[in-house]
């Protein structure tokens, strides 16, 4: 009977593990070996280079402008995402907000329903220097705009995306900390009060600590979601002026399908994979690190 | 005992169901060689057999036309189903990667004419159409011959034409009326006329390049101007170009000129093409670089407003004068169709003259036969616009897809960077290094 019920569970648990072989483990087993040959869908032959590909990443200014890019975004949403959400939100949960909190909460929270498309082409517009609004309130504020094109300037163009990220995406994450706080007993609260600690003393000593675990899983979703950031770039600058505004995803499809440098993108994707990885690795470890304790 | 049957029934659908996406189709029997193409056809008479197509008119006013037609076509030959899958511009270039790459080819695919079509056929991705086009003269001798010469190499034609494109420059006359300017000839007239909307406060050009292709289009036509013949079809060799020939640095220049003179309007970085035509259109500016396949759009927003000059000659240029960029889209038959017969069939449908007045007629897409543009199909101006086409004996693909496409992306996007700082002999020495690197995979 025992033997027979390891079949039955093995037979239920088959389809999972046949595609999650199929369709997981083996691409980036077979991705790896790809990187290691020069080759594209339509180039003459296929070549083994060994590691080229890997050492023309590193050399490649453009790989390493991606990877700046890329940083930008992790700096940029963490602060925001992170830091900013996690005041707006107990903010939105003091007292003097409790009435008014479900409007702000929706306020907030609507951007990030919109998608990705609709948010970078309404942005390219209000960037935009002829159809813009930035421009023109900057003007009414006395400033020269005759050098100023948000997205059009290489200098300008990556912070305006990560800046429209933002804006997207800040209210998802209030969202998160909001019900994290309310799940707060409010006996601590309380007895911190009889102690006389000041708000920021009750935001610094017991929000915060109680929220660890939240603050952990969403440091991990927006620093991996910057990793991966493709659709935001490719709606406003699909990487422009020149290559300024490529980030690794970008840079990588690009590669591989514009470029035909099939085996070069591989190697930009193992890249990617590897950076993913290691976060992944550190989440799994901070959750055991709670167990232990 | 009958849980587990069923269970057993459960695995084994859910695994067929999930293995079944993988399955490549059997092309073993795809290699009808063309001498025994009639009994192909025989034995496929009564035969139900469909072909599926990639097409790259999914927008409205294109869309209803191809569905019509493929009607037609499927009433007039009952035993032929077509299946059309329609692409965006911008997506197919991907699509096409994806696909070849994947090695599940759809029977008849779209493709740009000269070297993007080329790659294919080095590729053995598309068929030999030659024999086809040889029994059916009337066929064959229908089309334009610059555009049916741009899909055949080494005496084989390899995709048919269907829709053609020449690149002019368009203008506004009631704008040159007002500021009492003729269209220029030479490009020192071309300068001066630019100067003087420029004084007037008018934007010269329309130009946006957020998008960074319409840069292909101006230096493409420069180089074409420019560079001497010979030299350039070493150079748009991904085996042997080098462009190393100082005269592209200087065809760049040119370009880079109109930018830093003002010419081309601010923020070009930030503008796309949809804009600055609709900004042309508006009246805001003199002139814009446009082909043939988008008169329509001006003669719906300008009426008789609009007007067209040849691109101006830059004197004693290396180039031939008689070239001008543009080029012809194209259906080409996959090397894993089944059924190349019924494939040509439908092809000759789309292409004989009646088909392709009616293309124009009812979708506005210049089409490429003898004859196939006239009052009847478009407005004036692109009627004479065709005909000033046939003083043009050569046609210069467009840049992007003249040349390997990691050197068009490096001319694209190193452009981009030009238009804001980046001077023509660094733009040069990237693309340089990407035909290098190109050429290493040939040797």
């Amino acid at each position: 009977m025992e033997s027979r019920n390891k079949k039955t569970v093995f037979l239920y648990l088959a389809p999972a593990i046949i595609i999650s072989v199929i369709f997981l483990y083996l691409p980036i087993i077979i991705n790896l070996f790809e990187s290691f040959y020069s080759w594209g869908a339509l180039s003459p032959k296929k070549s083994f280079v060994g590691l080229d590909n890997y050492v023309r990443m590193f050399k490649d200014k453009v790989f390493l402008v991606a990877v700046k890019n890329n940083l930008l975004f992790v700096i940029g949403s963490v602060t925001c995402q992170i830091g900013i959400s996690l005041i707006i939100a107990s903010v939105l949960e003091a007292k003097f907000m409790r009435k008014t909190q479900r409007f702000f909460q929706t306020v907030y929270f609507i951007p990030s329903l919109l998608m990705a498309t609709v948010v970078g082409i309404t942005f390219k517009m209000i960037y935009s220097p002829s159809l813009g609004i930035v421009n023109p309130m900057l003007k009414s504020l006395g400033v020269d705009t005759s050098h100023i094109d948000l997205l059009g300037n290489a200098s300008s163009a990556t912070l305006s995306i990560v800046g429209m990220s933002q804006w997207q995406y800040i209210g998802y994450t209030v969202i998160l900390f909001l019900v994290a706080i309310q799940n707060i007993s409010e006996d601590l609260y309380e007895a911190a009060s009889i102690d006389g600690a000041s708000p920021l003393k009750k935001f610094l000593y017991i929000t915060l600590p109680q929220l660890k675990d939240t603050i952990l899983i969403n440091t991990i979703i927006t620093v991996t979601g910057s990793i991966r950031e493709y659709d935001e770039v490719f709606v406003t600058t699909n990487g422009g002026p020149g290559s300024s505004t490529e980030t690794l995803a970008t840079y990588l499809y690009k590669a591989g399908f514009k470029n035909d440098q099939m085996g070069y993108a591989s190697a930009i994707a193992f890249f990617i994979f590897i950076i993913t990885f290691l976060i992944g690795l550190l989440q799994m470890r901070s959750y055991h690190m709670e167990d232990n304790n | 005992m009958k849980k587990k049957v069923l269970a057993l029934l459960l695995v084994g659908a859910m695994m067929i169901g999930s293995l079944s996406g993988c399955g490549k189709e059997s092309t073993s029997d795809n290699s009808a060689s063309s001498d025994n193409t009639a009994d192909v056809t025989e034995a496929a008479g009564d035969e139900q057999v469909t072909i599926t197509l990639l097409n790259k008119y999914p927008e409205e006013g294109y869309v209803e036309y191809f569905e019509g037609a493929i009607a037609d076509f499927e009433k007039a030959n009952p035993n032929i189903k077509i299946k059309m899958e329609n692409v965006s511009d911008a997506a197919m270039k991907d699509k096409l990667s994806v696909l070849a790459s994947g090695g599940d080819m759809p029977d008849i695919y779209f493709s740009w004419s000269g070297e993007y079509l080329k790659k294919f056929v080095r590729a053995e991705k598309a068929i030999d159409l030659t024999s086809y086009l040889q029994a059916d003269p009337d066929w064959a001798n229908g089309f334009l011959p610059a555009f049916l010469n741009e899909s055949t190499f080494d005496d084989k034609t390899y995709a048919i034409p269907y829709r053609s494109s020449v690149l002019y420059m368009v203008y506004n006359k009631k704008v040159f009326a007002d500021n009492g300017l003729e269209t220029p000839t030479t490009w020192d007239e071309f300068l001066t006329v630019c100067d003087t909307l420029k004084t007037n406060g008018i934007t010269p050009i329309s130009f946006g390049d957020s998008e960074n292709w319409y840069t292909a289009w101006w230096v493409g036509q420069l180089n074409s101007m420019l560079v001497d013949p010979e030299t350039l079809s070493v150079d748009y060799n991904p085996a042997t170009g080098s462009f190393t020939d100082p005269r592209y640095e200087k065809a760049v220049q040119y370009f880079l000129d109109l930018n830093s003179n003002g010419y081309l309007g601010e923020n070009v970085n930030s503008k796309d093409y949809y804009q600055v035509r609709e900004e042309f259109s508006a009246g805001l500016s003199g002139m814009i670089l446009d082909a043939t396949s988008q008169f329509s759009f001006y003669s719906d927003a300008l009426g008789e407003d609009y007007g067209y000059f040849k691109i101006p000659t830059i004197e004693g240029a290396e180039g031939n004068a008689a070239a001008v960029t543009g080029g012809s889209e194209v259906y080409a038959v996959s090397s894993s169709c089944k059924h190349p017969d019924e494939a040509v069939a439908f092809l000759k449908f789309m292409t004989m003259k009646e088909q392709a007045i009616k293309q124009t007629t009812e979708s506005g897409l210049p089409n490429a036969v003898i004859g196939g543009i006239t009052e009847a199909t478009s407005d004036a101006t692109t009627v004479a616009a065709y005909v000033t086409a046939e003083e043009y004996t050569n046609i210069a693909s467009w840049l992007d897809t003249a040349v390997d496409a990691s050197v068009a992306n490096a001319y694209m996007v190193s452009l981009q960077e030009g238009l804001d700082s980046k001077s023509a002999s660094e733009i040069m020495a990237d693309v340089q290094k990407a035909a290098a690197e190109v050429a290493k995979n040939y040797k």
